[in-house]
């Protein structure tokens, strides 16, 4: 997702000056890591290809290109998020010798997922709790449940894997245990 | 917690969980009207004798009694009045008479007694001062009893007083306003001389009641038994209470036994109902638990459950029962009735009351608590351990029901007197085997339907061995279980006695061919004396071979009134074979005709501690000491009997006047033929009437059939309760079964599997629980036969009823399934849709 | 200042068909007052093991429970059920086990105390406090989930509990209804003052608590603390505000 889109559409909901839409960016999107330089490029690059323009005190607008644009965007079927991770790279090429150390790397991302729920929380907290039985609330927490689902899956997953290898290496104890008394 | 919290708790769930409450209520007050109707009958059967003697005795304290019908000279009372000590003495001459009314007649006691002293006298003659009647020569009767033979006051009426017919003159109906509970009672009153002339005892009386100065009882003891010389006897006053509590303690005893076991019946058809609430119960304990409540509230909530519970049903049982007793047990035994003066009041003490109720209360608090002891003593805790079976410990179970049933056979062989602490081990002993028989009879039915096509026979056993079921199946199959031990233990009992009396009966009357007796209907058993009359008539009717003279009495010997026979010497089995217990019979019939010889009831001797051959002293009007012939059963009449030869029953008695013609009949002559020319000689003023032999048998057991009726009764309305309990119960099980049944719908049985199923459970289960109540029930039955032989010296021929026992449980079984079929089919016709529901 | 309620190295095992499984190992946990405190885990990882055992409604095999610095495995039974009358609110997302309406089964816990008037008049708060005014009437086989959550909760803080322990007060909710019930409970930490601990299975409703933590393999997580940072200054204002809670015909 490009932050060209994203302020296209910030723009089409109510026509801002560029540093308010640097703060709703960060608001709305806060997982996306938008920094504020691609707000300002992404506009020039709208306003380049006439699908915003700037109105009075430095504030932009869509044109009906721009609203176009966006609602082809809105309106066609997403792509499948890519899927590469170096963790599952590291989990397919390990061995058994290395289940411990594995374990504990599995378990330090655990934590990392486990603080960035935190972060997203505390961020969260930061603004007036969203009402969400209006509209602009209700966005707001499905957004952030979207962010909290990735979150929670990996998490989840980490926690089978981690699982999986104690079990697993509590197995290779018993054998190599046997293996010695034998 | 607050009262009013615990009730507000109550209120709150009673809405949905009023039907199986109703269903509770109904259970338990069954069991408090059976219970409190047993005791109706029993204490208004002691009572109304007690209040007749109190009503006469007021509060004189001893009694100087005549021991002849005759009573004794009324000279007697100056003696008595100048003994030392003595405040005040009142003569009473009492005699049996036939009241012959225009619609009936009616046996009553006819006092006789001295208007001056009836002041001092109970409620009965103290109203007789006031009246006019104390000067005139005439009676009075009770109202309810003029009016019941269409008598009026101030109306002439016959009299049947001994062997003869006497005009008299009603004066008088006494009111409930006069003497209250008393007018209830079969007595006549008349002034002391105008009885004396209407039974033609002049200057004689039967006793004179003593009041002596405070202080003086000892002395004027002392001076009455100086009076009384050995032919008279000194006792307290009241001392037919004393007597007739005697007599009629078996029937007392065994009301009270039958009284049990129906309450027993009852309270489980309410645990059966009251385990129907048990889980909406148990949530309500989970809820409070969890929310923190202490035990103590708990049970009090569930208490206060109990309490209304028990509180509302022993009203309505109280009701019931006060119906029950009005319409069944009304009838007092006849048999009683020829030697006390019974009335027919019902009696309703404040014991029958307390105790009624208390076993309501009693019955409802442990339904409602026991089977949720777990719960409330569990320790908190979220998710219970399921419950293994509904009577704890398997083997526990199994040794206490051994070992009761140990209890029970030492009763039997050691000590039959403690018969009712017998049948209730027995009892004990069923309910704590019952789990255990109950799974072997599922686990034989399981191997014997094995080879059997169809489901249904394989969903029934596995329906009886799920375990959360298994304490409302256990209810169920002890209900029916009891109700059969009951029936069947009481009915073979009853049985085996009806039996022995039949035969007694038989013994005893088959001494003559015809009887000629007063034809009171009361005197039973020929004991009321008449003076010799028509005999040369009689003995020129052709065909009568021969006229004996019969003589019989009751007699106070010790605390018990006693029956002496005096059949004639010259009859052919002058003792009745069948009763003999011990001695020679041929030995002992010579014996007896030779004269100087009894033969005595067991229990008589045991009293006494006589044997064969011993001698003792018959406290007769005139003391006559006898011998020992042998030892028999008490003939039928509880307090026992005494057999002599009609010469010895003169001696002893000082009188000639006998009290039944015996006549025998020349081979191949009718006795029915006969009997009626023996009527005709003896006239329509006699007073006596002849009866053949097979019509006088007839009417004996008659007597002692309607003697025993009541616990037929009873028997029958135990099975009746059981069956509703069980077809109740089962059915109300298997409607709460349905979300499971909808279940198998889906699972593919179709409906009539279900219900084959449904039946097939039903009736293992009854049927189980039934024949192992008829077993237990068959063991009951001897233990009771052969405590009615021991204790009581009834003769008693012992068998076993099969019959009885098979009967009972297929009647009951086959009862209570066909109701268990409607809900059955009913419930098997469950949509499928209900168990994809929720 | 202690925590109201603390648990220290707390294992727990539990024979699972044939072989012995280890839900809980050395698990620490604080809850202070006015602390919203969530665990998260997946389905099955002990999370409803977890609370009992800090209500003592099961023992751990290890470890010590403490409520209000009181080693509760030290109560006699009667303090014990006395605590959960009065001062541990245990949530029974089950709901009543007896046929109740909620207005009496909200009631309950308070009938020890005076009678009926004052039992029903804290009910009442208790039902207005969580917006469920509405079901006063109700029996429970009627009510919608979010409803449900909404008075069982309403059951647990009529006692004004210390400690209100909470399990998945969020299953089978709406986003709306999720959010309703979690502030709810942050209210509860933040206005009344109460240590509240709650186990969910699903992310977003850790959302409102003070502290969150994850349960799995019996291993107890809690997130690496970072460093307060000031709130910013664009904030209108400060969290933990009550929200209006949503009436029956609103939601309809």
């Amino acid at each position: 997702m490009s932050a060209k889109i994203a302020v296209l559409g910030l723009v089409i909901e109510e026509p801002s000056p560029a540093h308010r839409l640097t703060a709703k960016l960060r608001q709305r999107l806060s997982s996306a890591e938008f920094v504020d330089s691609n707000v300002y490029s992404a506009l020039a690059r709208l306003e380049r290809e006439g699908l915003v323009r700037a109105r009075e005190e430095s504030s932009y607008e869509a044109t009906e290109e721009g609203v176009r644009h966006f609602e082809q965007w809105l309106f066609a079927s997403s792509s499948a998020p890519p899927l590469r991770d170096e963790l599952h790279m590291k989990i397919a090429l390990c061995q058994p010798q290395n289940l411990p150390r594995m374990i504990e790397l599995v378990y330090g991302q655990e934590l990392v997922c486990l603080g960035r729920v935190q972060e997203l929380k505390k961020s969260f907290e930061r603004i007036r709790p969203p009402d969400p039985s209006r509209w602009s609330g209700l966005v707001m927490v499905m957004v952030r449940d979207a962010e909290l689902a990735f979150w929670e899956s990996r998490l989840g997953w980490l926690q089978g894997v981690r699982e999986s290898l104690e079990n697993m290496g509590a197995g290779f104890q018993d054998a190599s245990r046997r293996q010695r008394e034998a | 917690m607050k009262l009013s919290s615990i009730l507000l708790l109550y209120r709150l769930r009673l809405r949905t969980r009023i039907v199986q409450e109703l269903f509770a209520v109904a259970g338990i007050a069954v069991g408090v009207a059976l219970l409190f109707a047993s005791q109706i009958a029993s204490t208004s059967l002691d009572g109304s004798v007690q209040q007749l003697t109190k009503g006469i005795v007021g509060n004189m304290r001893f009694q100087l009694a005549g021991r002849s019908p005759d009573g004794f000279d009324q000279r007697m009372l100056g003696e008595v009045q100048s003994l030392p000590g003595v405040q005040a003495a009142e003569p009473v001459l009492e005699v049996r008479a036939n009241v012959l009314g225009p619609q009936g007649q009616r046996s009553v006691n006819l006092i006789g007694t001295d208007p001056h002293f009836a002041s001092l006298a109970g409620p009965l003659l103290h109203h007789f001062t006031a009246t006019q009647l104390a000067r005139q020569q005439a009676f009075a009767l009770p109202a309810p009893i003029a009016q019941s033979m269409g008598l009026l006051s101030l109306s002439p009426v016959d009299l049947q007083i001994g062997g003869r017919i006497v005009a008299s003159f009603l004066g008088a109906e006494l009111l409930r306003s006069d003497i209250g509970p008393l007018v209830d009672s079969p007595v006549a009153i008349a002034p002391l001389s105008y009885a004396q002339k209407l039974a033609g005892l002049r200057g004689r009386v039967s006793r004179i009641f003593v009041k002596p100065i405070a202080g003086h009882d000892a002395e004027v003891h002392e001076g009455l038994a100086r009076l009384a010389a050995g032919t008279l006897d000194v006792r307290p006053a009241n001392f037919d209470a004393t007597l007739f509590s005697q007599a009629a303690g078996p029937a007392n005893q065994s009301a009270l036994l039958f009284s049990a076991i129906s309450a027993m019946v009852g309270f489980l058809f309410a645990f059966n109902a009251i385990l129907l609430t048990v889980p909406q119960r148990r949530l309500l304990v989970e809820d409070l638990q969890l929310d923190g409540y202490p035990r103590r509230t708990i049970v009090a909530v569930l208490l206060l459950d109990g309490l209304i519970l028990g509180g509302v049903a022993a009203l309505v049982g109280l009701a019931l029962g006060d119906l029950l007793s009005l319409a069944l047990f009304r009838q007092n035994p006849d048999y009683l009735l020829s030697a006390f003066a019974v009335g027919s009041q019902r009696i309703v003490t404040w014991q029958s009351v307390a105790l009624a109720v208390t076993g309501g209360l009693l019955a409802a608090c442990v339904g409602v608590l026991a089977p949720l002891r777990k719960d409330i003593f569990s320790p908190l805790s979220l998710g219970h351990a399921p419950e293994r079976t509904g009577y704890g410990g398997t083997t526990r179970a199994l040794l206490g029901g051994l070992a009761c049933l140990a209890v029970t056979t030492i009763i039997l062989l050691l000590m039959p007197q403690a018969a009712i602490v017998g049948i209730l081990s027995l009892v004990v002993a069923l309910l704590l085997l019952l789990p255990a028989l109950l799974d072997g009879v599922v686990l034989v039915f399981d191997r014997l339907q094995r080879p059997v096509k169809g489901a249904a026979p394989y969903l029934a056993t596995l329906e009886l061995r799920s375990q959360p079921a298994r304490a409302r199946s256990l209810a169920i199959a002890a209900t029916g279980a009891i109700a059969v031990l009951g029936s069947v233990a009481i009915q073979g009992a009853r049985a085996n006695l009806q039996h022995g009396l039949d035969n007694a009966t038989r013994d005893l009357n088959s001494i003559a061919d015809i009887w000629v007796s007063p034809a009171d209907p009361a005197d039973l058993f020929a004991t009321t004396p008449f003076h010799q009359s028509a005999l040369v008539a009689l003995r020129r009717i052709p065909g009568v071979q021969a006229l004996r003279f019969y003589r019989g009495g009751f007699l106070d010997f010790g605390d018990r009134r006693i029956w002496v026979l005096g059949p004639p010497s010259e009859a052919v089995q002058p003792i009745p074979r069948s009763q003999l217990v011990s001695g020679n019979l041929t030995l002992a019939t010579s014996r007896i005709r030779q004269g100087g010889w009894a033969v005595v009831s067991q229990s008589i001797a045991d009293e006494h501690h006589l044997r064969v051959g011993d001698v003792f002293t018959l406290p007769s009007p005139r003391p006559t000491t006898l011998r020992v012939a042998g030892l028999s059963t008490n003939v039928g009449w509880s307090p026992g009997a005494i057999i002599v030869n009609a010469q010895d029953f003169a001696r002893a008695w000082g009188s000639g006047a006998v009290s039944a013609y015996n006549i025998v009949l020349a081979p191949g002559v009718s006795p029915a033929v006969v009997s009626r020319e023996v009527q005709q000689a003896l006239g329509p003023h006699s007073g006596l009437t002849a009866e053949t032999t097979l019509h006088r048998e007839t009417r004996h057991r008659e007597a002692s059939r309607q003697g025993l009726e009541r616990l037929t009764q009873i028997a029958t309305l135990v099975l009746i309760a059981a069956i509703l309990a069980m077809a109740a119960a089962m059915g109300a099980m298997i409607w709460q079964r349905r979300a499971r049944l909808a279940d198998m719908k889906v699972d593919g049985f179709s409906r009539a599997v279900l219900w084959r199923a449904l039946l097939v459970e039903s009736a293992l289960l009854l049927g189980a629980g039934c024949s192992i109540g008829a077993v237990f029930g068959i063991y009951g039955q001897l233990l009771l036969s052969h405590a009615l032989a021991t204790v009581t010296g009834f003769p008693v021929v012992f068998s076993i009823g099969a019959f009885v026992a098979v009967g009972s449980f297929v009647v009951v079984t086959a009862v209570a399934v066909a109701i268990v079929a409607i809900p059955g089919y009913l419930a098997a016709r469950v949509r499928p849709a209900l168990s994809l529901q929720d | 200042m202690k925590p109201l309620l603390s648990l220290e190295g707390v294992g727990k095992s539990y024979l699972r068909g044939a072989h012995r499984v280890r839900v809980l190992k050395d698990v620490t946990l604080e809850v202070g007052a006015g602390q919203l405190v969530a665990v998260w885990g997946k389905r099955g990882v002990g999370k409803t093991t977890l609370l009992k055992i800090a209500a003592r409604l099961e023992r751990p095999d290890q470890g010590t429970v403490r409520f209000e610095g009181v080693d509760m495995a030290k109560l006699r039974e009667a303090e014990h059920t006395r605590l959960m009358l009065e001062r541990i609110g245990w949530v029974r997302r089950a709901g009543p086990k007896s046929d109740l309406r909620m207005m009496d089964y909200v009631a309950l816990p308070r009938l020890a105390e005076r009678g009926r008037r004052h039992a029903y008049g804290l009910a009442r708060e208790a039902l207005e406090r969580v917006g469920m005014s509405e079901c006063a009437g109700q029996h429970w086989g009627s009510l919608s989930d979010g409803e449900r959550s909404l008075v069982s909760i309403a059951h647990g803080i009529v006692r004004a509990p210390k400690l209100l322990l909470v399990d998945d007060p969020t299953a089978n909710l709406d986003v709306i209804e999720r959010e309703q019930v979690t502030q709810l409970l942050r209210s509860l930490a933040d206005d009344e003052g109460m240590a509240v601990l709650i186990t969910v299975p699903d992310m977003p409703a850790v959302m409102r608590a003070h502290h969150i933590a994850s349960l799995s393999g019996g291993r107890l997580s809690t997130p690496p603390q970072l460093p307060e940072e000031p709130l910013p200054e664009d904030e209108e204002e400060p969290p933990g505000k009550v929200i209006q809670l949503r009436s029956r015909e609103q939601s309809a």
